[in-house]
This record gives C-alpha cells, structure tokens and sequence, in this order.
C-alpha cells in the first residue's frame, strides 16, 4: 500500500481497542496534509481510540496504519485537560516549552535554546496567551488552559494537531473562541488538524471531513452531507 | 556558633561524616521525592524505605545462618547494600509488571508490600542479634557513625543521581506530568519511567543504609511538601526544597547534637515544624 503524496495517514481496515477487544473496526480512513477531520459520536463510542490509533499510541488489532515521512510524522496532541494534575506548580509558559523537550533531549542538562523560547512566545500569542504566560497552569481558566495546551501541541512543530475534546466543560463564549482560533491557525498554513468533538455548531465551517464515531463502527465523509440532520438524527436516535 | 560549626563540620571533628552525610542525604533526597510527591505516589515513598530495610534484615539473618553471597570475608556493609538494594529492586519490579497489568488498586498493592515487609523486617530479626542492633539503630536513625568508606558510597551515589536527575529533568517531567503527550514526542517513554525508577531504587537502598528509613522518608517528602504552596514554577520547587532539606538536615544535626537525640527523629521533627508552618502561613495569605 502507498499512500499518495498529500495523504499523512491512511488507516487500511484496522480495528483498535484494548486487551484483545475491539472498540472500533473496520476502520478505514485517509487524513490528508492542510485538512481539517472532526472526530463526532456518543459518548464511549471509541472516538479517543480512534484518536490513539491514528496518533500511533495504540497499535492495530487488525489492518494497517500507514504515515507519510516514513512513520516520522511530527503530531501536536491537546489532551483532555482534566487529565492534567494541578499539584503541578508548572506555569503556562512551563507548559507550552515541554512541546519542545522532545527535539531538547540532546541538550540534557543545558537550559533550552533562545529559538525554543522565542519559539514558545510566538506559539502563546499565536494562541492569545501571552498575559498568562508566567501564570500558573492550575490557576488558569479552562478556556486559557485549553489555549495553553494548543500552544504546547504548536511548540512541536507539528505536521498534524490533535485535540481530544477540546470544547468540553467550556461556556459559550469560550467555545466561540476557540472555534474562532483554530480557524486562525489553520488559515496560517498547511497544518492538518484532526479534533474530537461533541459540539456540533459552527463545525461546519471549519471540518472538510467528519467521522462518526458509533456503535463500534467509523464513517467518514465530507462534512456537508455527515453533519447533515437526517445524520445525526440517524447517529443518536437509530 | 562558629565554635558549634568547627565541631559539627571541621576536618577533624567526631562527626564530620556523618553531618557530610545528613546534608547529602537532606539535599539530593527532595530532588527523587518531587517525583513521588507530584505522581501523587507519596506512599510508595514509605513502603520503599521499609521494603529496602527488610532487605538488610534479611541479608544478615541469611549471614547468620552461613549463606555468604559475596564469599566469607563480606563486610555488614556490602551485606546490607545487597540486601537493601535486591529487595527495593524486587518491590519496583513487582510493582511496576503488577501495574502494567492494571488490576487492582496501586494503593492497595503499596500497602500490602508495605506491611508485608514490616513483618519481615521483625521476623528476619528474631533470634540474630547482628540483624536486632541494625534494624534498632536504623529505626532510632542513628547517624552518628558514618565510615569514610561509607560516605564515599553515598557521595558517589547520589552525585550520580543528581546528576542523572538534572540532566534527564526535562523526560522525567513529561512522563510524569503527561504521559500521554510524552508517549507522542519522546521515543521510548516507558524507558524514561525505567530511569525513575532506578533513581528510587538507588536513593533510597544506599539511603536507608545510612540514615534510616524515618529519616531518609522525611527528606524525601516534607521538604517538597513544605515549598510546595509557594513554587511558581519547577526550578523553584526543586531549588526550595533541596534548600530547606540541606538546611534541615544540618540543623537537625546541631540539635540533636547539643540535646543528645538521635538524628533522624531530631531531623524528621524539624522538617515537620517547617511543613507545618509552611501550611499556617500559607493558609493566613489566601485569607
């Protein structure tokens, strides 16, 4: 199987899941370079999974699961940022510069480089974060903290951002806002971006592609017809 | 005061190893216990210490009874070290496969090896008199009589932690604080956790040789604990704690000197009162 040249990943009917069962199958799903995948589905449908999978954290049960560059994809997770403990004393800024300990480690012991902190800054007031920077994670809202977290996934350098429900637990306002974001910063280049969700409005304009997550099961297609009335009606109520 | 210094830390002062070896242990013990303390596995940081003490016990019960593992002219301190050191590594090991596996409680699994190696401790004791006076003076945490040969082991050991520790900080932060971040930009994430816990298993085997496992659990805890409510930021939590750790432990010594106490409790109590007044004070600023 070759995976053409603006493909990232190309998931081949793979089924992922844990300790020998399957949470979703028959998988089969491209993500292409500059695209945007809205990840939808009830609750424990297996969307996290699926977002395992594609990360390379959770290997296949069954099929393939091909990256560009050999494997050598550079991804951008945002986590939950509940999954983050607040006995932490880490500050935003703290936060954002461990995207790069990865490309650090050669350094050991030495402070990170002036490009790494400069780097740091840019991607906090890429993401509107430059007041908090030297606040506290713990401390922050969870509209800053999920913006803080975005900037860590942007510190990689990354090819693909990945975010596990990043409106969860937000209000309106925020929601609006990071919606707003994220359309920033993918008009700012060619970055794919993959999020899980479970809010629907206003998705439409940013997802090219959505995949619903149900009943153990993926079916992508383009965003127009998947965020469709008669789909969801036929996601939730079928 | 300077005559009290000369006497604690001048060359050849009575107890110049041992408060060499109080500071050491005082100041690198907060740099392995931050880890403890903010993977939220304080408990593990008790049970260790006794894990490993059990380990002295037993290998002199076993020397008690002529089985000699490093041949007949074994010093108490290598029997100790092997001990310390095999069992600690045994419990990470047990404890890490049983984790793995992920049934269960981690607690409930600390807390069974926990007590299981307190029984062994008493148990290896009865009737071995060598084993009765080390686990005594480990317990009292007795460090009055440091050997030079043993405050080599423990400079170089600890240097080598410290070391190891700066020099990985920023690994062992990530899968410490994000797992599941490190497991997409660091290769290998499950070698770093190797790493920790091969720091935990030489601070604390070589550590509660020295100084005890009261001890050696105090300073692995409370000075983390007591910088804690202030730090903004890592590099002032672990600067503040292995601060008050080292300040700590040559107080402790200097106390317990002048009032003929043993050390250890003398250094654990102290700890204590600056948690303590840590917490007070932090509670009347957030009012």
């Amino acid at each position: 199987m070759s995976a053409p040249d603006s493909t990232l990943i190309e998931v081949r009917d793979a089924a992922f899941g844990y300790g020998g069962n399957a949470v979703v199958e028959d998988v089969n799903l491209t993500v292409k370079r500059g695209g945007f995948l809205a990840v939808l589905g009830p609750n424990g449908g297996g969307k996290t999974t699926l977002l395992r999978g594609l990360l390379g954290t959770l290997k296949p049960m069954r099929g393939e699961v091909r990256q560009a560059n050999g494997g050598r994809l550079r991804f951008g997770y945002v986590p939950q940022r509940e999954s983050l403990d607040p006995i932490w004393p880490v500050t935003a800024m703290e936060v954002t510069l461990m995207g790069a300990y990865g490309r650090a480690l050669r350094r050991m012991g030495l402070p990170l480089g002036r490009a790494e902190r400069e780097l740091a800054a840019e991607c906090l007031d890429r993401v509107g974060g430059t007041d908090f920077q030297r606040r506290l994670y713990s401390e922050l809202s969870g509209g800053q903290k999920q913006r803080v977290l975005i900037a860590r996934g942007l510190m990689t350098k990354p090819d693909m951002l990945l975010l596990d429900e990043p409106a969860s637990g937000l209000d309106v306002s925020a929601q609006h806002e990071l919606i707003e974001l994220l359309g920033r910063i993918r008009s700012g280049g060619d970055l794919t971006i993959v999020m899980i969700s479970h809010h629907l409005a206003r998705l439409e304009t940013l997802a090219d592609k959505v995949a619903w997550v149900h009943s153990g099961r993926v079916e992508v297609g383009p965003a127009e017809t998947m965020l469709s009335a008669e789909k969801i009606h036929e996601v939730f109520f079928e | 005061m300077r005559e009290t210094l000369y006497q604690l830390l001048g060359p050849d002062a009575l107890f110049h190893n041992s408060v060499l070896a109080s500071i050491i242990v005082g100041m690198i013990c907060p740099l392995v216990g931050m880890f403890f303390v903010m993977r939220r596995t304080i408990f593990l940081g008790v049970a260790l210490p006794q894990v490993s003490s059990a380990g002295i016990v037993s290998a002199f019960w076993l020397h008690s009874l002529g089985i000699h593992f490093l041949g007949h002219s074994e010093t108490e301190r290598g029997t100790a070290l092997l001990g310390a050191g095999l069992f600690t590594v045994l419990a990470i090991v047990a404890l890490a496969l049983l984790e793995r596996r992920g049934r269960g409680l981690v607690e409930g699994r600390t807390g069974a090896i926990y007590a299981l190696s307190a029984a062994l401790a008493i148990l290896f004791t009865a009737g071995n008199p060598t084993g009765e006076m080390h686990i005594g003076n480990m317990l009292r945490g007795e460090i009055v009589a440091v050997a030079d040969a043993d405050l080599a082991l423990l400079m170089t050991t600890y240097g080598a932690v410290a070391l190891l520790v700066t020099l990985c900080r920023r690994a062992l932060v990530l899968v410490s604080f994000d797992r599941d971040v490190a497991q997409t930009i660091l290769r290998l994430p499950w070698a770093w956790d190797l790493v920790l816990y091969g720091v935990f298993g030489v601070t604390i085997s070589v550590g509660v040789m020295i100084v005890g496992p009261l001890a050696l659990f105090g300073f692995l805890i409370l000075p983390v604990l007591t910088v804690l409510p202030w730090s903004r930021g890592l590099p002032s939590l672990t600067i503040g704690a292995c601060g008050i750790g080292c300040v700590t432990a040559f107080c402790g010594f200097a106390i317990a000197n002048a009032q003929n106490l043993p050390v250890g409790p003398t250094d654990v109590a102290l700890a204590f009162g600056l948690f303590a007044l840590s917490a007070l004070a932090r509670a009347v600023v957030r009012r």
